[in-house]
């Protein structure tokens, strides 16, 4: 078991765009798995228990800070599915060389703040309307 | 050199007590990259419906649930979801916790945690779906 390969220590390791984004796709990952099934579960279980504690649950989860974790959520979401989509790319032995990889790491943090901004734009529009 | 260690191929840190258990290493893997590729439409559809729906009254918001299509991407999306997450917690904590018993108790936690949420969910979309009005 000790001689198995060990992550980069990350104190010791210069940050560096790669190596950041790597960090943040398990970051990302611990995030939306944690934050994700408390939501999920709290909204699926009020909904399941009647329209009482939906509409307690609904006032809480449209709330402004609520809107605000569920805007950051969405953030999280978005890195984490188009940052997946460039490690499975990875996996099929697309994109590996420096400069492709560079060039996607740009292309996931400008996609997922587009993405997480169209989202909740067609989301309030449709609240509204 | 290949793309690992023929060893660290085969071999999961989950069981170290049965390091005779080929391929559990591969495997786990492999259900990783699965379970992403079915998430990518999965997510996308839930993410963005789920939030669409974020003004429904209960009776708009069951009936949207009560919908066949919808109970069964909903469904498959828990399964799914709750899958990934395991097998994505459970290599974090392989990779960053060193002490074997602390691992073992950590993985225990992820596992049982990942298991209830999966059915939690999955008896509250079964419930809303077929048992109430």
């Amino acid at each position: 078991m000790d001689k198995t390969p060990l992550s980069p220590h990350l104190q010791v390791y210069r940050p560096q765009l790669t190596s950041v984004l790597s960090i943040t796709h398990r970051a990302t990952g611990v995030v939306l798995s944690v934050a994700g099934t408390a939501i999920i579960l709290y909204w699926l279980i009020a909904t399941a228990l009647g329209a009482d504690t939906y509409s307690e649950a609904k006032q809480i989860l449209g709330s402004l800070p609520a809107k605000i974790v569920l805007f950051g959520w969405t953030g999280a979401f978005y890195y984490h599915l188009l940052n997946g989509i460039r490690h499975l790319l990875w996996d099929s032995g697309w994109g590996l060389d420096l400069p492709t990889a560079y060039k996607t790491g740009y292309g996931v943090l400008i996609f997922s703040i587009l993405l997480s901004i169209s989202t909740w734009a067609y989301v309030l529009q449709k609240a509204v309307s | 050199m290949g793309i690992c260690a023929p060893k660290g191929c085969v071999m999961s840190i989950s069981f170290p007590s049965k390091p005779n258990a080929t391929n559990t290493g591969t495997n786990h893997w492999w259900w990783q990259r699965v379970t992403a590729i079915c998430l990518i439409p999965l997510s996308i559809w839930f993410v963005v419906s789920v939030l669409g729906h974020i003004n429904d009254d209960h009776a708009a918001a069951s009936n949207w649930i009560k919908s066949i299509p919808v109970t069964v991407l909903l469904l498959s999306f828990m399964v799914t979801v709750f899958y990934h997450a395991k097998f994505g917690l459970q290599v974090i904590a392989e990779d960053y916790v060193h002490d074997p018993s602390t691992l073992k108790t950590i993985l225990f936690f992820i596992n049982a945690s990942m298991i209830l949420a999966g059915l939690a969910s999955v008896s509250a979309i079964v419930v809303i779906s077929f048992i109430i009005p």
